[in-house]
């Protein structure tokens, strides 16, 4: 096995984080979006975001 | 005297009409910048394979932390402790420190790109620098 190859095997437990934190941000964001349309809704703002971003409505 | 890349050097050697000793001294001259520029390019993956390590490291725990930070995240904007607000600052905090975990993984898979291509032929590597590079290139007698 060359360097490199080492170096990108390295790499690839850092790669597998990154990919798994892209589903943790999408996650928190649902998360945000829902609160946000939450307080919306309390406050009886006129678009709530599950309307803004339909593709987000739960 | 002249100062030129390994591949230009032995080109122009190759065209002159030399005797024996002659061409044993040239070849005993361009062997020595070959050993120089084998050198050189094992130097420079050395720090490839430094620079990746202790960035790799660093990742690694920035990203568990990350991990954890989103985790929280989502929990206390499930829990409604927190205003939505507040959780947009820590989610905004968040996706910048991931944006920049991001780049400097981008970052080090281009480092050992670089890497790949000095280990497949660390001669042309160093040769193709000296070429860009005319006044780091080694000098011959012919």
């Amino acid at each position: 096995m060359t360097k490199a190859e080492r170096l990108r095997r390295r790499l690839g437990a850092a790669d597998q984080l990154a990919a798994e934190l892209a589903g943790l941000h999408m996650q928190a964001e649902r998360e945000l979006f829902a609160l946000q349309d939450h307080e919306a809704r309390k406050g009886g703002a006129p678009a709530p975001v599950a309307d803004r971003f339909p593709a987000l409505d739960r | 005297m002249a100062q030129s890349p390994i591949a230009d050097a032995r080109a122009r050697r190759d065209a002159l009409s030399l005797a024996p000793d002659q061409s044993q001294a040239t070849e005993a001259e361009l062997s020595a910048a070959e050993g120089q520029a084998t050198t050189a390019a094992n130097d420079t993956l050395a720090g490839i394979e430094h620079e990746v390590n202790q960035a790799t490291d660093a990742l690694l725990v920035e990203g568990a932390d990350l991990r954890s930070a989103y985790e929280a995240v989502a929990a206390e904007a499930q829990s409604g402790r927190l205003s939505a607000d507040e959780v947009a600052a820590r989610f905004e905090d968040l996706a910048r420190r991931r944006s920049s975990l991001d780049n400097t993984l981008s970052k080090l898979g281009q480092a050992i790109e670089l890497g790949d291509r000095i280990e497949a032929d660390p001669l042309a590597y160093i040769d193709d620098l000296w070429r860009r590079f005319p006044q780091t290139a080694p000098q011959f007698s012919f």
